[in-house]
């Protein structure tokens, strides 16, 4: 019968893979719903450490608990709004974008960049943005990002591929043949967006 | 063969993913998610702010460094101040751990930004005197209590000041009042400004 974890042990290993499992988070549910996301995937883990065998890998059973109930809370969320799920906003997170309102003096092209990124990254299923996200944001292997989301290592490269693939066309960055637009092409798309 | 095209448009994908989904420090993601009690709590709310307070302001100095200047270096400041208060607060808002109850709110706006800044006295807000536990981003740092809640006060002169109203920021509010040619953010868990009000611009 495998030894159970100690709650001093999980806390240390909740912690060697905070950063993985935030991010996991923050690909399924919008910024303001991760740390609750995370707190009650950890209440939930505790209480089913038993279950837990310390020869396994710890992460890929942290994540999927911290998908199930980012699952139970985007349906909880979809209940209480009776909309759809894909109108869940992806809103940019990291370490606490501060509530700035921009002064329309400076970057105002890169800030509308951001914007439309997000909100493309938004039209990707979740899983798709959660592979490329650990991959660019926390610069993970396909095999550990496969380890992670219980997923072959060929399908986490070919999500990673879509997904940006996905992105360049919706940013305008592609042409309709899926060849690269120019410079002055991606330019111009930003530019038929602006007010 | 990688088209170069593609290549700078995923670059440039790259760094709006990153800037928008870093995650905070791993202590910070734990002690907010893992139950604690006692000692153990109060150590760990030490430990999460000062590497809450050492992640904002490592942003603050990266932004003030790079390229893109000053305006995204303002933009960093709320968060900054957020990680000094939950600093101060996880300090117990005492004098020996981040107070100097020396410095005078009027002294230091004069000291800092050759501008003048008072508290009219009024009950129930207490000025308990200078931030000084870590970079406040240039700003002229206070602490204060407004019926024994902790309140920090950041000054800075307008045109250094950054662009936000007032708003929610990680379960805190900030709020910002002009006086004169200042801009002072009041950061707090309370609802509306209980600080702001009080403040003027003495004459002299």
């Amino acid at each position: 019968m495998p030894r159970v974890l100690d709650r001093a042990e999980f806390g240390h290993l909740f912690q060697a893979h905070a950063r993985v499992l935030w991010v996991v988070a923050a690909a399924f549910v919008p910024a303001d719903a991760v740390e609750d996301v995370l707190q009650d995937a950890a209440a939930t883990a505790l209480a089913r450490l038993p279950e837990f065998d310390p020869d396994t890998s710890f992460r890929a059973w942290m994540t999927q608990i911290v998908r199930f109930t980012a699952a139970n809370v985007r349906r909880r969320a979809r209940r209480r709004a009776a909309e759809p799920l894909a109108g869940d906003p992806v809103q940019p997170a990291g370490n606490g974008a501060p509530p700035v309102a921009r002064d329309g003096s400076l970057h105002e092209l890169q800030a509308e960049f951001d914007d439309r990124v997000l909100r493309a990254l938004d039209e990707l299923p979740a899983i798709a943005r959660a592979c490329l996200l650990l991959r660019v944001v926390l610069d993970l292997g396909y095999a550990e990002i496969g380890e992670t989301l219980g997923l072959p290592e060929g399908t986490v490269a070919s999500h990673v591929h879509r997904a940006r693939a996905a992105l360049r066309r919706i940013l305008g960055g592609e042409r309709g043949d899926g060849r690269p637009a120019t410079p002055s092409a991606v330019a111009s798309a930003q530019a038929r967006t602006r007010p | 063969m990688n088209d170069p095209a593609n290549d700078d448009l995923d670059r440039r994908l790259d760094g709006v993913l990153r800037a928008a989904f870093t995650p905070p420090p791993a202590e910070v993601i734990a002690a907010r998610a893992l139950p604690r009690t006692g000692v153990r709590r109060r150590v760990g709310m030490l430990a999460a702010a000062a590497a809450l307070l050492v992640f904002a302001a490592a942003a603050w100095m990266v932004a003030s460094a790079s390229g893109r200047g000053r305006t995204t270096a303002r933009a960093a400041l709320p968060a900054l101040w957020v990680a000094a208060y939950h600093d101060a607060v996880a300090r117990g808002f005492e004098e020996r751990a981040c107070c100097d109850g020396d410095i005078d709110l009027q002294r230091r706006c004069r000291e800092m930004f050759a501008a003048a800044l008072a508290l009219a006295p009024r009950a129930g807000i207490e000025l308990c005197g200078g931030y000084c536990g870590q970079p406040a981003g240039g700003a002229a740092a206070m602490l204060a209590r407004a019926d024994g809640e902790p309140v920090c006060l950041f000054v800075l002169p307008r045109e250094a000041a950054p662009p936000i109203e007032s708003g929610e920021h990680d379960g805190l509010r900030i709020h910002r009042r002009e006086v004169g040619g200042l801009v002072a953010f009041e950061v707090s868990r309370l609802p509306s400004p209980r600080v702001l009000p009080h403040l003027y611009e003495p004459e002299g």
